[in-house]
């Protein structure tokens, strides 16, 4: 297989040559033609660890690598165990993101870009790739993990299958990257942020997080996303989620009170503070902010009613 | 016999009535709602900023419809259709006026027509 791989590689090279870069590889092009000045030229993580094995175990081990350069502490075998599908000779991507939460990091997918790969491995991050060397009707999928670039060389250093520091050109990485939809992620610990994040796709991946009981580790990933977005909704309702979840009333309600005085056209927030002052017995407080709630109206009228109900209710026996 | 089962129903029907009302949860709202939702926003933000663009609006009026009109019934769409016109914004080439992107921008301009005009 690995022969093949080669054979497959060398291919690369003739076709990019006869074909031009530009229409094949269009990112690589931009990138050459200006590369952006804050890049540092050339980066090696050398301390992300490296684990050896077969090409059909290549999610688990990229897995592994990239999770323990992020401090979690894994071992090849037990991401065989989360992420191997023996019937398919392989690791499915959406797999490959869970077991990164599973193990109490955020799993970010990095946009499609490549100038956004040198730019997490730029800050420290090892990027988890997927590759295909084959074609349409027969692909051949390969996870690798690029922990390096040299832009004079113009190419990346990769630990992939066997090879501790393997080198491509940027322009043969970008064709066997295109055809999956150029997919890459990044696994890191929940109190950084990665580099190239953006503010709806981080908070998609601390949902995930959140909603797959890893409460502890989401609520460590919204105050660390508060710090980067202060005006943060999504951040702030994620806070006093958790928090709840946790049992840390004090703190939800701080959460969502910023919420609410930060964005007093929310509905969620004042719902949510509502609900959390009734829960801390402050029904008077929570009385006012669910019929501010119920006042907003939207598509959370519903809620809104109920919690607004629930408090009256809970009021009537004190009456 | 008949007014124990009289009894029986009429009972059955006040508890019903009294724990209806209160059948919907009252709950705290989840993070993914809050994000749904300001994805939602975004989206017809994109809409709007792409129906606002000088190349779509000459294509509606090649096309003989008016732009204005085109906004307002967008509005009327729902989250998902939205969503499905956003989507396509987004896969288009980020070049300025080459004919690939004029191809691609009238595509788009295909869809927001069926899905306002269906």
């Amino acid at each position: 297989m690995l022969q093949a791989f080669r054979a497959r590689l060398a291919a690369g090279f003739v076709f990019l040559a006869l074909g031009g870069c530009a229409t094949i590889a269009p990112m690589s092009t931009a990138l050459k033609d200006a590369p952006p000045p804050e890049l540092p030229r050339k980066v090696e993580l050398t301390g992300v660890p490296f684990y050896p094995q077969e090409d059909y175990y290549c999610g688990p081990a990229a897995l592994a690598m990239a999770l323990n350069a992020a401090g979690a502490g894994v071992k090849v075998e037990q991401m065989v165990k989360q992420v191997y599908l023996p019937e398919r000779r392989g690791s499915l991507q959406v797999e490959m993101l869970a077991a990164a939460r599973r193990n109490g990091m955020v799993a970010y997918q990095i946009e499609p870009r490549l100038d956004h790969i040198l730019r997490e491995v730029a800050a420290g991050t090892p990027v988890i790739v997927l590759e295909n060397y084959g074609y349409g009707w027969f692909p051949y999928w390969h996870y690798s993990v690029v922990v390096g670039y040299d832009l004079e060389r113009f190419e990346f250093i990769r630990r992939s299958g066997f090879n501790e520091r393997q080198n491509m050109p940027l322009p043969v990485f970008e064709h066997v990257w295109q055809k999956d939809g150029h997919w890459a992620m990044v696994a890191v610990p929940p109190d950084r942020l990665p580099a190239t994040a953006i503010e709806t796709r981080y908070s998609s991946a601390i949902v995930a997080l959140e909603k797959t009981g890893q409460l502890k580790t989401a609520h460590t990933a919204y105050a660390t996303m508060l710090k980067r977005w202060p005006q943060s909704l999504i951040a702030m309702m994620g806070l006093g989620n958790t928090a709840y979840a946790l049992g840390n009333l004090e703190g939800a309600e701080a959460a969502f009170r910023r919420a609410t005085q930060a964005h007093p056209g929310s509905a969620a927030a004042l719902n949510n503070l509502a609900q959390t002052l009734a829960d801390r017995g402050r029904l008077a407080d929570a009385l006012a902010a669910a019929e501010r709630a119920v006042k907003l109206g939207g598509p959370l009228l519903a809620t809104s009613r109920a919690t607004l109900e629930e408090i009256r209710r809970k009021q009537r026996p004190a009456n | 016999m008949k007014s124990l089962f009289s009894k029986l129903v009429s009972q059955l029907l006040v508890v019903c009535m009294i724990a209806l009302p209160f059948s919907t949860q009252a709950a705290l709202v989840g993070t993914d709602q809050v994000v749904a939702s300001a994805q939602a926003q975004a989206n017809r933000d994109k809409v709007r900023d792409f129906l606002s663009r000088g190349d779509v609006q000459k294509h509606f009026e090649t096309l003989g419809l008016s732009p204005a009109t085109a906004k307002d019934r967008v509005n009327a769409l729902t989250d998902q259709e939205i969503q499905q016109i956003a989507g396509k914004i987004d896969t288009l080439p980020a070049g300025a006026s080459s004919s690939g992107t004029a191809w691609a921008v009238l595509i788009v301009v295909a869809i927001v027509i069926w899905l306002v005009w269906k």
